[in-house]
């Protein structure tokens, strides 16, 4: 094992296997630290209980180390914002540097992630970017929420940082804060925001320089060259083994665009070429940029796209740059599912549209060949998931705005498994946390009345989707909601055979208990005493539902996750309720099958 | 209880400190009047954990002198919770709700690892939903009953409780940490209808905010009381059989100790009873090296814990988790991977080489064993580097077979990967190494800490023959082979207090608005405190109650715990709990604002009795013979001659110069180049480079 250090930016000889172990164990180490600076200090809810954040480090050539921790839809394509540092400053950049930026025209995924960039400098030189990005409770929308399906173009939006210089020196520029402060609701929460995102950048930095201290930065320089080539031939062995095809899919998305009143369609073709190890994903017979502030930016896109192929390639494959060098995109400017003309609106890119594309390519692996692939998870942020704003006349009219994320559920099911309950949409992938009800209570003046599981929600197959949930917020004071479901007309589709999950449903409780169902988006006030009620949809089935495990079907029937009649109807599993607890009966349960396979095959 | 006095006078009493691991059952045995402490080990009787106990105390009789009679205390680590929730045994259980919120244990909080997978991680399901109940009740997020509990309905939930046939019922409504008056009323109508059920109210198991975490914490100490009160009779009538009527006390996983009664209402206090050994007897170790941060480090056959010793203090988080499942009271804090002499070493398919985390186990365990175990482990590869003697394996009960672990390592790693066998051995070891030390880094760094400010203490089965190497990795300096290392938690509990823990939450300012409430709590939970020690026997003299407060900014999520001044609450002891809270703020996160406001969210006690202890006798006093051998050992790339000394033969005083190895009956301690350790008299080991 070499240990000694070598002369900094000296070349240095191939590193060993056991050296490559500890390098990368160690940048790895640098990275959850820097996670457990900003989740422990966070100060919005987004932050600090959902872990709507995400941290990471690049090189100097713009290769992601690893973008193991975090939101998939955060860091999968992270390397973009040090390749606008570089582009925009180049020459100019300093030790003591740091960059915000949340613009979907310089690399960023949506408005709302508030993305910092240190450039970290070894003995002189620029050697790594400590990136950290994170999801505000607010970022000076017109209206209190941090996603705005409906936006016309980028100005009905929040407010641009188009990567700036936010430290020079280790200091802050004090002119952009104070920009950020005019600009954003709950200042005070920002600025807390702001310094937990900071604290993650320069823990970055700090332990980066120490570690090149330690092996000398040839050495480490040596080792990320081996290791991005040892992550592609990870990614080359595990496409090699997949079956050769191309595949064309059209999915929908929930449409509340006059000009599109039918849904809006997403389109993908890809081609698997095992021999030369590569992953093409074709997405030009695309619509154009829409006057809604759904369009995909180039961070989202890119992201989406390496994540579904990354979750089929396994989990040995580790996520850095050099395993996605074996995917190449097709992609057009001004398009909707693409890159985004200026001043297409785009505050919603990391929900909506990603939420379709990305299990729509995961799906499409599924008609390559058996066990293939996966269903769809929730699309859009059920209206459990709202932002939530006002003033708390509990603590002397305290104004609050947040991101509750409650109740978002729906994981898709894929080849041997059920959907996974609490997974989300592909952005999250499970990877954010649920909120605490009695925290949320504390932190907004909201009484949370249900949080159970929606029955039959998830969608029907040899493997289930998870459920979606049903969730009730009653207002205890002036609240205003505003939300970005979808999945209403076009619920999460299934794989290989599976149905799909149920819709998402949202409605609005008056004082006398009358409800009145919401459109997809919602900008709602209540007063208090009133109440917004929330099914959130389920994820995607996988598999024909007639070839799924009976006595699964019986367990699922008995914890009261599906109805007997799914059970009979859609499963054409018959359970005997009247003798022990839901007992399969067998004979009748294979003639009904026989039956509906008949039936399935004439119709 | 009146294990807390001893007694000067009167006929000779020992105390007994017992660890019952997987493998072996290890007794430490101190004279109370002398202050000796001697240590005994027997085989572990899985089917009835208390034979092997008994037998324990038996043959330290014989071999030290005393009889039943003479057993003045019995200080008992235990595995019996700790494995009824690793292996999932527990008895059928009802969970009791909010009505709207009986799924709060399934859905839970996040249990993601691998963020590019799709599949969902395995979990425990405690209770199942047919088994989960809601109740109509609410009360409000400032403690106030918004909904009253519906009487009609709690009497028909007896019916149905009953009418599954469950032994413990556990009751976790919405806000009860704030108000547990609908709790209370539940628990009454329960046992009016069913007298014989155990029930676990979320407001006395763990009354804090966050409905998962203490839904998961109650639902654990409803399906362990069966079990844990079963045990603890057993163990009384076994003892009585035998003549030993001395009190029994129990470990807790915060490292002190509670009475049986106690544990049997509370056993979820249990789960991290053994680990929490090693962690006490850092803390002593701490003391009585003189050494006040230490980073201890517990290596065996699978798995490697990490837990920190702070300006002489165990290092105590408020909260973790056992097998998925959050456990939210104080215990040791401990980080844990699957690193270990049987981590097996594997090739991944473009041929990078892994170690761990799966293990060999004992069986088949690992090649050099003979035991049909083909695949190669750390400790195969400290073999055949000639670090360990096949011979003298398990105090020479257990001879290897050099050839199998050789025979493992060439065909899996040193031939696909066209190396010499050494140099894929040690390979194995650097990569154990760097998993290890990637973990105590985590266990500091997460505290703002830096290794080069600390002692390794190093123990377990492997802890001696990776510690010097560990240490160098770390930057570290000094690295302490305790004495006893193969009974060390047992020794750990030895020097053990009565502690309760007590926490309640209320959410409000940290400014001088505080003062009423906070006074008001924090004399209901010292007095709370005070009186379940008199409870336990101890005297006014020997009980201590501290008190602290978890804070953060507001709008926070986490809390960083920061101590109370002693005495009264007033203004005076808020502002300087704020200031103590920003400079732990600064000191973990690197950044601090004195101009934001802070809130209080959950005020805690420690109360501890102490027990009285001799003071301990020096181990080393004369110096024996020493033996010396030497054997080529493989260490940094070359076979070098290498001294092997006995550890029994070290006399007070001896120095040793690396590179060495130091062989005792259950461990071997590797010296690489630039070590020197030398012996004190406590009969630990220090070794230290410039």
């Amino acid at each position: 094992m070499t240990k000694a250090t070598i002369d900094p930016g000296a070349a240095a000889p191939a590193i060993d296997m056991f050296t490559m172990v500890v390098l990368r164990r160690r940048f790895e180490a640098v990275i959850r630290e820097m996670v457990n600076a900003l989740f422990r200090s966070g100060r919005s809810g987004v932050l600090n209980t959902a872990m709507d954040f995400s941290c990471c480090i690049t090189d100097h050539r713009h290769q992601a180390i690893s973008t193991a921790l975090g939101l998939p839809i955060h860091v999968a394509a992270i390397d973009l914002i040090s390749r606008a540092v570089e582009t925009k400053f180049g020459a100019e950049i300093h030790p003591g540097d740091c960059f915000a930026n949340n613009s979907g025209y310089h690399g960023n995924t949506h408005c709302a992630d508030f993305t910092l960039c240190a450039p970290i400098f070894v003995q002189g030189e620029l050697a790594f970017y400590a990136i950290a990005r994170a999801h505000l409770g607010d970022m000076g929308f017109p209206i209190p929420s941090t996603y705005s399906p409906l936006a016309r173009d980028l100005y009905e939006e929040g407010l641009m940082l188009p990567c700036v210089r936010i430290q020079r020196g280790h200091r802050d520029v004090p002119e952009v804060l104070d920009i950020c402060k005019a600009n954003i609701r709950a200042p005070e929460q920002f600025h807390g925001d702001y310094l937990a995102t900071l604290a993650a950048v320069r823990t970055g930095e700090r332990g980066i320089q120490s570690l090149c201290e330690n092996y000398g930065l040839g050495t480490v320089r040596a080792f990320l060259t081996q290791f991005q080539t040892y992550a592609e031939d990870m990614a080359i062995a595990a496409i090699r083994k997949l079956p050769k095809g191309k595949v064309s899919r059209e999915q929908w998305h929930d449409s509340e665009f006059p000009g599109m009143p039918d849904g809006i369609p997403v389109r993908a073709t890809m081609e698997v070429d095992p021999e030369a190890a590569l992953i093409t994903i074709d997405l030009l017979d695309n619509i154009d940029n829409l006057p809604l502030g759904i369009n995909l930016t180039e961070a989202t896109v890119t992201a989406a796209c390496r994540v579904a192929v990354l979750t089929v390639l396994g989990p040995d494959v580790p996520r850095a740059t050099g395993a996605f060098r074996r995917i190449k995109l097709k992609l057009r400017e001004g398009s909707a599912i693409g890159l985004p003309r200026f001043p297409a609106a785009t505050s919603a890119a990391t929900t909506g549209l990603c939420h379709v594309l990305n299990p729509m390519i995961q799906s499409m692996f599924a008609d390559l060949g058996d066990n293939l692939g996966a269903a769809s998870s929730t699309i859009g942020n059920p209206a459990s998931c709202p932002c939530v704003s006002g003033y708390d006349s509990r603590h002397g009219g305290r104004p609050f705005a947040n991101q509750i994320i409650m109740g978002y559920w729906g994981g898709p099911a894929v080849p041997g498994h059920d959907g996974w309950l609490t997974f989300g949409g592909p952005g999250a992938q499970g990877m954010m946390w649920q909120a605490s009800v009695e925290v949320t209570e504390q932190q907004q003046p909201i009484l949370v009345e249900r949080l159970e599981l929606g029955v039959d929600s998830g969608g029907a197959g040899q493997w289930e989707g998870a459920p979606g949930a049903y969730c009730v917020f009653r207002a205890r004071d002036r609240v205003r909601f505003t939300t970005n479901a979808s999945a209403h007309d076009f619920p999460p589709f299934g794989a290989a055979g599976g149905g799909a999950g149920g819709a998402s449903h949202a409605w609005h409780v008056n004082h006398n208990g009358a409800r009145v169902e919401l459109a997809n988006t919602i900008d709602l006030t209540l007063t208090p005493g009133e109440a917004l009620a929330s099914q959130a949809c389920g994820g995607g089935g996988y598999g024909d539902p007639l070839r799924r495990d009976a006595e699964a079907v019986a367990h699922r029937a008995r914890e009261g996750w599906i109805s007997l009649a799914r059970a009979r109807d859609v499963y054409g599993v018959v359970l005997d309720t009247a003798a022990e607890r839901y007992h399969v009966d067998r004979a009748t349960t294979e003639a009904l099958r026989r039956t509906l396979r008949a039936a399935r095959n004439s119709a | 209880m009146t294990g807390g006095q001893a007694t000067p006078t009167g006929p000779r009493r020992v105390r007994i400190a017992v660890d019952i691991g997987g493998t072996f059952t290890d007794l430490q045995i101190l004279d109370e009047a002398t202050g000796a402490a001697s240590e005994i080990k027997t085989a572990t009787t899985p089917a009835d954990p208390t034979r092997g106990l008994l037998e324990g105390i038996r043959e330290g009789g014989l071999r030290f002198g005393f009889g039943p009679g003479n057993v003045g205390l019995l200080l008992l680590g235990t595995t019996i919770a700790t494995n009824a929730i690793l292996q999932r045994r527990f008895p059928p259980c009802a969970l009791v709700t909010t009505a709207g919120f009986e799924d709060v244990l399934e859905i839970g909080r996040h249990m993601r690892r691998d963020i590019y997978g799709l599949y969902a991680e395995e979990r425990i399901e405690l209770i199942p939903r047919q088994h989960r109940f809601g109740v109509p009740e609410r009360i409000g997020a400032g403690g106030r009953v918004q909904v009253p509990l519906d009487e009609v309905a709690a009497t028909d939930l007896a019916k149905s409780i009953a009418s599954i046939g469950v032994p413990a019922v556990a009751i976790c409504l919405l806000n009860s940490f704030l108000n547990p008056v609908h709790e209370r009323r539940l628990g009454e109508i329960l046992r009016t209808h069913l007298p014989t059920l155990d029930i676990s109210l979320s407001s006395e198991v763990s009354p804090e905010i966050r409905e998962f975490e203490r839904t998961s914490t109650t639902a654990l100490n409803a399906l362990l009381m069966p079990i844990v009160r079963e045990y603890l009779a057993r163990l009384d009538g076994s003892l009585q059989a035998v003549g030993i009527s001395a009190p029994i006390l129990l470990v807790q996983s915060n490292g002190g100790v509670c009475r049986p009664d106690v544990a049997a209402r509370e056993p979820v206090r249990l789960v991290l009873s053994g680990p929490s050994g090693g962690t006490m007897a850092a803390e002593r170790l701490a003391a009585v090296l003189a050494i006040p941060d230490l980073v201890a480090v517990d290596m065996g056959g699978t798995s490697f814990d990490v837990s920190l010793v702070q300006g002489g203090h165990a290092g105590i988080v408020s909260g973790g988790e056992i097998n998925g499942c959050p456990v939210r009271l104080p215990m040791v804090e401990m980080r844990t991977i699957g690193a270990g002499g049987g981590s097996i070493a594997r090739l991944t398919e473009v041929g990078q080489l892994r170690v761990g985390p799966g293990s060999a186990g004992a069986e088949p365990g690992p090649a050099c064993y003979g035991r049909g175990g083909a695949e190669p482990t750390v400790t195969d590869a400290n073999l055949v580097l000639g670090r360990i003697d096949a011979a003298a394996f398990a105090g020479g009960r257990m001879p290897l077979d050099v050839g199998a672990a050789g025979r493992a390592i060439e065909a899996r790693i040193a031939a696909p990967l066209g190396l010499s066998l050494e140099a894929a051995a040690e390979g194995i070891l650097a990569i154990v190494n760097a998993n290890m030390a990637g973990a105590i880094r985590v266990s500091l760094f997460e505290r703002g800490l830096d290794p080069a400010d600390h002692a390794l203490v190093a123990f377990g089965g492997a802890g001696g023959l990776h510690a010097a190497l560990l240490a160098e990795e770390l930057g570290m300096s000094r690295v302490v082979f305790p004495a006893s290392a193969s009974t060390l938690s047992a020794w750990g509990f030895l020097w053990s207090d009565l502690q309760h823990h007590l926490a309640q939450s209320r959410i409000m300012a940290a400014d001088a608005s505080a003062v009423p409430v906070l006074q008001a709590m924090a004399r209901a939970l010292a007095a709370e405190g005070r009186a379940l020690l008199r409870a336990d026997g101890v005297t006014e003299e020997l009980s201590e109650v501290a008190l602290a407060a978890d804070m953060r900014y507001l709008g926070q999520g986490y809390e960083l715990t920061v101590p109370l001044p002693a005495g009264t609450v007033d203004a005076g002891t808020i502002n300087q709990s704020v200031q103590a809270f920003h400079a732990a703020h600064r000191q973990r996160f690197l950044h601090a604002d004195e101009g934001e406001p802070v809130e209080f969210v959950t005020l805690r006690a420690t109360a501890r009795g102490r027990l009285a202890k001799p003071a301990e006798r020096p181990r080393l006093e004369t110096a024996t013979a020493p033996s010396h051998r030497r054997r080529p050992v493989y260490i940094d790339g070359a076979w070098r001659e290498t001294a092997v000394h006995d550890r029994s033969s070290l006399a007070l005083g001896a120095r040793i110069t690396g590179p060495a190895l130091i062989e005792e009956a259950y461990t071997v301690i590797l010296l690489s180049d630039g070590w020197c350790l030398a012996a004190g008299p406590s009969g630990d080991l220090l070794a230290s480079r410039p």
